[in-house]
């Protein structure tokens, strides 16, 4: 503490740690958040099944989605965004498949209610072989909590109120 | 800066930054935004690097009092 140089280096170093307790202080204030407020997803089910072919082998379908959610319970004042996407589920052979097919980034400053209809997917609905005719899928709606500071976290729609749709049992 | 200076200017800083961000970060938790807790801390930095990291006159009203200088054995025996 007896030079200049020293004693910058103290305040700043001793401010920075005092940011770091701050910071960890809010992340530890909303701590339980996403069990209290927790946003309801009004609406997410297939509007059109655009096609469902086979790709050399590969089942893929394109479709689109009707989508109304409010996401604002979800955010707080440590949430600097939320990262939104539709989770296509089936079974094959016993085995729980899923495809992410749409996704959208809200953040903090953003219009939090999402209303939209007849939205085309971002990315198809593609297995992995030829498992897609036929089979039930649930669409459901999941979300990123990515906060300034402190850890991420998931949360999403409950998959028993999703609504499910067949695919056809013949390409089309 | 004497010693006791030294001791005032750190006591200052650290109370200047954890006055000034606990107050920002109450204001901000009922407001609901973080930015208030940065903007309250960094004005307590800046308030803190003005007031302790120059060397005002104010740190420097206790003197360090030194010993009177030991005369030079040698001049005594020559």
């Amino acid at each position: 503490m007896h030079t200049v140089w020293v004693r910058l280096n103290a305040v700043v170093f001793f401010g920075l740690t005092a940011l770091l307790g701050f910071s960890c202080l809010a992340a530890l204030s909303k701590l339980g958040h996403s069990l209290r407020h927790k946003p309801v997803v009004e609406v997410l089910k297939l509007n059109t099944l655009r096609s469902l072919k086979s790709h050399g082998g590969y089942d893929r379908a394109l479709l689109s989605f009707d989508l109304m959610v409010d996401l604002a319970p979800a955010f707080h004042w440590n949430i600097k965004q939320l990262f939104v996407y539709v989770v296509a589920i089936y079974e094959t052979e016993g085995r729980n498949n899923q495809i992410v097919l749409w996704d959208k980034i809200v953040e903090a400053d953003d219009e939090k209610v999402i209303d939209e209809k007849n939205v085309f997917v971002k990315y198809a609905l593609s297995d992995q072989s030829d498992q897609l005719r036929g089979k039930d899928v649930t669409l459901q709606l999941q979300w990123d909590h990515m906060p300034i500071t402190g850890l991420l976290y998931m949360d999403g729609q409950a998959v028993e109120s999703a609504s499910k749709f067949r695919l056809p049992a013949e390409y089309q | 800066m004497d010693y006791e200076g030294q001791q005032l200017a750190e006591l200052l800083f650290y109370w200047i930054i954890l006055a000034f961000g606990a107050v920002g970060w109450i204001i901000g938790f009922f407001q609901q935004d973080f930015l208030i807790v940065f903007q309250a801390w960094l004005v307590g930095v800046v308030i803190s690097i003005i007031l302790c990291v120059p060397d005002w006159p104010f740190y420097n009203r206790h003197p360090i009092q030194w010993l009177e200088s030991v005369p030079d054995r040698r001049s005594k025996v020559n």
